[in-house]
């Protein structure tokens, strides 16, 4: 039985899972209507944005998981992947400027996440191997299973957290602008594959390999990320090389 | 492990063995032998035994007749002294058709309230039980006394130490059997260690089966109930020689892809794409207006 909320005043009754996955969907559009207040111009493709992260995490992920675990469901990566494709199909489709809208899913994405896997903790998912050490928990949603394992989720919640506020800092600041997508690809990439070892079996292995599909996804991520910018950094060096000496206009 | 490979197989050493009364421990220490790791594994799904002790051959026998070395319910561990595989939990504690059941009282063991329950079975053997006064009722200390007028006498001492609390681990950590004369005199010592436990997760049925017992490959396994050889582990099943089995696993195993190349073609593709893209220019950092 997954822990529950009985809403006030009402008779209704609502998975703790369910309301923070809503949670996290209206915090990435608030914090993605926010940040766009400058640009009003763009806020209408946010709505796009929401509505296709909403599909992600429901019916997207399911589907995903259903294809990759052969029928049977679950959460699974399917919500980051599906929204990551979705966003980029429609950011180049439509030719959407990466400044500020691609930094600014970025990080209504991290923000998003962090209220996402609470959802997982609340709905016992996505937890770590069995563990006798203090750092076990037993499942919120299972209280006959004494077992305590890790708590992955609360784990990648508080490392989205700490993501979130790292992009937060660069935008602010004007640092690596229409980039942030990638800093997030590095980031995610690298510490998700760390967190993927923790996972208790069966996870699903690439070609009966030690790294799983998931964390081939990671590092395929982190490459990604990390070409761009290293592409980035080599063009505008470039170009301040060959740039004109004495050129005042 | 005493050594056989000289020229009189190990009898030599096997003489100066039995002057030294089996100690092994002086026998070891004076150079005739040394201890090895034995990783016996046992499978029991009630029909047949499955036995392989990481040499030589599997056997699969039937449970009356097969005498595997360790077969037992895990939950029997420091209720017994005959870890047998039939022995149960009930069986062990001995209630039923006991002469008498008798709770002498509270007592602590290692600082643990414990409650002494006495149990006379049906044989008239003694045994008593040191139970915790918690829920999972674990069982501390345990000793048996078997004696009848004839002069038989045994004399069982079950010490057992647990960590955290039931729920998390319902079993013993680490179990101590010694057993004395009726002068009081230690005869032998038995310890087991839990190195591992994992409590709550789903047993794969594949465990009560040769795919469970983990053989190398090519391992003959042997049916005692028919006396022969019935085949060779090939990673799935048996097959009829240690070729065959050999050229069935590695068959199974091959692929044109491997995980290393897969990943290094990924990462090259990833590298790739993110040139194309970078090159193509679809990440305008800055525009007019909402497009690039």
């Amino acid at each position: 039985m997954w822990p529950s909320v009985h809403l006030p005043a009402t008779d209704i009754v609502i998975s703790t899972y369910h309301l923070l996955h809503v949670v996290g969907w209206f915090a990435f559009l608030l914090v993605g209507l926010r940040l766009t207040l400058a640009w009003p111009e763009l806020r209408h493709h946010w709505w796009w944005l929401f509505i296709g992260m909403a599909l992600s995490d429901t019916v997207g992920a399911h589907a995903f998981a259903s294809v990759i675990r052969g029928g049977h469901g679950g959460g699974f990566w399917g919500a980051p992947l599906l929204i990551a494709l979705w966003t980029g199909f429609y950011v180049v489709a439509r030719r959407i400027r990466a400044y500020p809208m691609l930094d600014v899913f970025a990080i209504a994405f991290s923000v998003s996440q962090v209220f996402e896997k609470l959802a997982c903790l609340a709905a016992g998912c996505c937890f770590g191997r069995p563990t006798t050490s203090v750092l076990g928990v037993t499942l919120l949603a299972s209280r006959d299973d004494p077992t305590r394992r890790l708590p992955l989720p609360l784990c990648e919640s508080s490392l989205h957290l700490l993501t979130a506020f790292g992009l937060t800092m660069l935008y602010t600041h004007g640092l690596l602008k229409g980039r942030l997508v990638m800093v997030l690809g590095i980031l995610f990439g690298i510490w998700r594959a760390i967190v993927e070892s923790a996972r208790p079996a069966p996870n699903p292995s690439l070609l009966n390999g030690p790294i799983t599909i998931t964390q081939m996804i990671c590092v395929l991520s982190a490459v990604f990320g990390a070409t761009y910018l290293i592409l980035d950094w080599a063009e505008t060096r470039r170009k301040a090389r060959t740039r004109p000496e004495g050129n005042t206009t | 492990m005493v050594d056989g490979s000289g020229p009189d197989g190990g009898a030599d050493a096997h003489k100066r063995l039995e002057t030294m009364n089996g100690d092994w421990e002086a026998f070891v220490r004076a150079g005739l032998g040394r201890f090895v790791d034995v990783h016996i594994r046992t499978a029991f799904d009630g029909v047949q035994l499955l036995h392989f002790d990481g040499e030589g051959g599997a056997n699969v026998g039937d449970p009356i007749n097969a005498a595997p070395d360790y077969c037992l319910d895990p939950r029997i561990l420091g209720i017994t002294v005959t870890y047998g595989k039939d022995e149960t939990v009930s069986s062990c504690l001995a209630y039923r058709e006991a002469k008498s059941i008798e709770l002498v009282g509270p007592e602590k063991i290692d600082g643990v309230l414990t409650w002494h329950v006495l149990v006379i079975d049906k044989w008239g053997s003694q045994r008593h039980f040191w139970i915790e006064d918690a829920q999972g009722f674990r069982v501390r200390k345990r000793e048996q006394i078997d004696e009848n007028g004839g002069g038989f006498f045994q004399h069982w001492v079950t010490l057992s130490d647990y960590v955290g609390n039931a729920a998390e681990q319902p079993l013993p950590i680490k179990i101590v059997t010694t057993r004395f004369e009726r002068d009081g005199r230690e005869i032998s010592e038995l310890t087991f260690h839990q190195v591992r436990g994992d409590y709550g997760i789903a047993v794969d049925p594949k465990a009560w089966t040769l795919a469970g017992m983990e053989l190398p490959i090519g391992t003959p396994v042997n049916d005692s109930r028919v006396h022969r050889i019935v085949g060779h582990w090939d990673g799935e099943g048996l097959s009829p020689g240690f070729s065959e089995a050999k050229r069935k696993a590695e068959a199974a195993h091959w692929s044109p892809l491997r995980w290393d190349m897969v990943l290094l073609g990924g990462v090259v593709l990833a590298a790739l794409a993110a040139t194309v893209m970078h090159r193509q220019g679809w990440l305008r950092k800055e525009g007019r207006g909402d497009v690039a």
